[in-house]
């Protein structure tokens, strides 16, 4: 499917969202939204969004209008300014808000509340509307005022305790402390969950007319990606994650280990008996493998750090890429750790065309393109990142019905 | 008839589909591992109906251990059980040409089709998505994979392992001048089955509204790149390429996991502003760091990050957790103990919104499992119910919606076509 189908089909195409968001969360979900075909109004404050702030910019100068995690979260959207804090300016938002199908928020509980962003204030100008409020915690239960961002979200999610992961492992939980991975996975995780949220709502206003309140936590959404850890510890009281090579042996079909080998790291699966023994084989079947103590998976877990000082005096004679062609050829899910060019400028990534270009600064650059590609309706947009306010003329003047003249007057006081 | 229309026309009551939206959608999966089950368990829990279309000889998610009560078996696996809430199981032999027509009829009458085995192998069965979509124009058809089923590696297979490798996630994640670290939480099967979700929700309501089908193809690998727009980006602008970081953030200082009182206890601390900083230094009494000239600005505690990490494990090491982000977020401070899954399922936030629920079971008994990550107002929690027994749903498959008789049902399993 690397020919995307951009075939006019509905989509989310015909759907107005309105996103008032503070950060990545909010973005992400109302960029997925973009993704599927929906107008995008994004109302930023007078001084821009935070994510603006943040890079990646060209040669390391920030710009706020070439921030390249602001144009990732943001391509395909139109970008206005409005002070909402303003009389005039939440005038022109629940005019905004009077023809909107969707509102994406992310501030914290106590400021939705105080902005008149949740559905029960939001409503009486448009009760259809479905007002999505993402936040740390959700809008109800005793978390709900904590303050938090990514690495308290993670560590409350349950994420950080178990990373390194199986079948990463960590010598000592002393010195290996919990980790959080240099993303804001807490953004983006519930900024996808958020997305169905949204969609679910829009079901049920098909059914009744009536919009509604989604409560996304981020809390939530990353303790759903513990799946796997949840079901280990609820059938066994195993609990994974930052666990020593001997603790979490026989947790899996052995081996399943991360280890070195000659220039950086590889994951070694065998998931099945055969699949040892094609490795093995891979191996030439050299003569440890058929010692008693390696014989089946119960036997290799026992001794798992035994087979662990044979198995890496191979991999160390042997590159990842070796490794992984050897084994990926024999149907074995091995691999190695690609750094960011290595996988930018894999014949692989250009094929399923997983990148989409942008111009930041006059800087040509790659970013991730959407996450799945549907052949059938709506598909990709390539509209770039907005700069700031670009929008503002068209979305008060013919969207929400402000005369030039009044537009004028509303810069001169700082409301758009 | 399109959802909408058999609300209006009375088939389903207005409540029930409010409660179930997907009431009325049947969705045939071949889901594998964790990926695909983690989805269409949400799609489940959504009203969808969900057949499972498993082998009982080759029942390889089932048997992945561990079980409950140390009981092997094929009803009693902890991965199965806690990926497959909801749904209907049948079993068929996908060798025989009679399961493969049987698939077919089946395909007929419902709409969406998903699929996460290796890449060619729905082709060579003869239930790939142009085969399907001629039987039923409008299906829906997902086709998940590690890595994509057009490109160099589509041929490669992949576990979450493989797929944080190859990303490059692995590279950027990992302890200061230490080797690339793999993520717990099997991030690349969960923020897929989340995307998968998304997908299959959004080619539904398309659906609905122009009455067209849609072939969607993911990849682990493509959602995990999701979460890594500023390494790419870093690198493709300016060939800058990111090292590991441990725990500290570009610009926030202090920002970190702090070790605490007991074994593995560690309370995670983010200071976000000048004011912040202020607040915390007087929150752990240590006034003096505010006046430090190590620690004046963000720039200077970047400078001095190692230093100001011992200096506040220092005090973190006198405290209890969760004491420790209480006294914070007291004065306004992001903090949070670290939870692992034993206080996850029993902390009080989780709990009081009702995301940590049992569902019981006739041979693994009652097991904590989390439910969806969202509240919609007027729409009732989902009933979340247990994953179904191996063929536990024969009859209904193969009888009530294919129209077999007992004899002919007799007969299959005779010839080892129903398992």
């Amino acid at each position: 499917m690397t020919q995307r189908d951009t075939r006019a089909l509905p989509g989310l195409c015909g759907l107005t969202v309105v996103e008032i968001s503070r950060f990545v969360e909010g973005a992400y979900c109302a960029r997925l939204l973009a993704d599927a075909g929906a107008d995008v109004i994004k109302i930023e404050p007078p001084a821009g969004d935070i994510t603006r702030q943040l890079g990646p910019f060209r040669n390391g100068i920030p710009d706020e209008n070439n921030s390249g995690l602001f144009h990732y979260l943001n391509r395909g959207k139109r970008a206005t300014t409005l002070n909402i804090e303003n009389p005039a300016g939440r005038t022109i938002l629940n005019s905004l808000l009077q023809k909107a199908d969707v509102l994406v928020s992310d501030f914290a509980p106590s400021d939705l509340d105080r902005l008149g962003l949740l559905y029960d204030q939001a409503n009486t100008h448009n009760r259809s509307l479905i007002a999505c409020a993402i936040t740390p915690f959700g809008l109800t239960g005793p978390y709900r005022d904590k303050k938090a961002d990514d690495i308290v979200i993670l560590s409350l999610g349950g994420m950080t305790a178990a990373t390194p992961g199986f079948p990463d492992y960590v010598t000592s939980r002393e010195t290996e402390r919990p980790l959080r991975a240099q993303t804001y996975a807490a953004g983006i995780v519930a900024g996808a969950a958020a997305a169905s949220a949204v969609i679910v709502a829009l079901f049920a206003r098909m059914f009744d007319g009536e919009g509604r309140q989604v409560d996304v936590s981020q809390q939530e959404a990353i303790a759903s990606t513990m799946i796997r850890d949840v079901a280990s510890f609820s059938y066994a009281g195993i609990v994974s994650g930052r666990r020593t090579e001997e603790e979490q042996s026989g947790t899996a079909y052995a081996p399943n280990v991360y280890v070195p080998c000659k220039d950086g790291m590889v994951v070694i699966v065998t998931a099945s008996e055969a699949a040892w023994k094609t490795f093995v084989g891979l191996m030439g079947s050299p003569e440890w493998c058929s010692h008693e103590d390696y014989k089946d998976t119960s036997a290799r877990a026992k001794n798992i750090n035994g087979l662990l000082v044979h198995l890496v005096e191979w991999t160390k004679t042997k590159t990842g890429a070796e490794i992984t062609e050897l084994t990926q050829s024999s149907g074995l899910p091995c691999a190695h750790v690609l750094r960011i060019p290595e996988l930018v400028n894999s014949e692989h990534a250009r094929q399923r065309n997983a990148f989409v270009v942008a111009t930041l600064a006059g800087g040509t650059c790659q970013m991730p393109g959407p996450p799945f590609r549907i052949k059938g309706f709506f598909g990709e947009t390539q509209r770039e990142a907005p700069q700031k306010g670009q929008d503002n003329a068209q979305v008060y003047g013919s969207g929400a019905g402000i005369p030039a003249d009044q537009l004028a007057w509303l810069r001169g006081m700082g409301v758009i | 008839m399109t959802l909408a229309e058999r609300v209006v026309s009375g088939v389903f009551e207005k409540a029930e589909a409010i409660k179930r939206p997907l009431s009325g959608v049947r969705i045939i999966d071949f889901g594998q591992v964790i990926l695909l089950p983690f989805a269409t368990r949400w799609l489940a829990w959504l009203g969808a109906e969900v057949i499972l279309i498993e082998s009982k000889k080759r029942a390889f998610q089932r048997v992945t251990p561990p079980f409950a009560y140390d009981r092997s078996g094929l009803n009693t696996g902890a991965r199965f059980n806690t990926m497959n809430n909801n749904k209907l199981g049948c079993t068929l032999n996908l060798k025989t040409s009679e399961a493969i027509a049987l698939v077919k009829r089946l395909v007929t009458k419902s709409d969406v089709v998903t699929e996460n085995f290796s890449t060619g192998t729905m082709d060579k069965l003869g239930l790939g998505y142009e085969e399907l979509s001629k039987l039923n124009p409008s299906l829906i058809y997902l086709s998940a994979s590690a890595f994509g089923r057009t490109g160099a590696w589509s041929d490669y297979i992949g576990y979450h392992s493989s797929v944080n490798a190859f990303s490059g996630f692995a590279q950027i994640t990992g302890y200061e001048n230490g080797p690339p670290r793999l993520l717990g939480a099997v991030l690349p099967d969960t923020i897929g089955g989340m995307y998968i979700t998304y997908a299959l929700l959004l080619s539904l309501l398309s659906r609905q509204r122009t009455g067209n089908g849609a072939f969607v193809d993911f990849s682990m690998l493509e959602g995990m790149l999701s979460l890594m727009p500023q390494p790419i980006i870093d690198f493709t602008l300016n060939q800058k390429e990111w090292g590991r970081a441990g725990n500290r953030d570009a610009v926030k200082t202090p920002h970190g996991i702090y070790r605490c009182i007991g074994d593995d206890r560690w309370v995670a601390i983010s200071v976000g502003s000048q004011a912040e900083w202020q607040r915390f230094c007087s929150a752990v009494a240590h006034q003096e760091w505010t006046t430090d000239s190590r620690f004046l600005d963000e720039v200077n505690r970047h400078r001095y990050t190692a230093v100001l990490d011992s200096l506040i494990e220092g005090w973190s090491m006198t405290q209890d957790a969760q004491a420790a982000a209480k006294r914070l977020q007291d004065v306004g401070v992001a903090a949070g103990p670290v939870l692992g899954v034993r206080e996850l399922l029993d902390d009080e936030q989780l709990k009081a919104r009702g995301f940590v629920v049992e569902v019981d079971h006739p041979e693994a008994g009652p097991r904590k499992t989390v439910g969806l990550p969202w509240k919609i107002g007027g729409v009732p929690e989902p009933d979340y119910r247990r994953s179904p027994l191996i063929g536990e749903s024969n009859d209904y498959v193969f009888k009530d919606l294919l129209g077999l008789t007992d004899d002919e049902v007799e007969d299959l399993k005779k010839k080892d076509v129903i398992e």
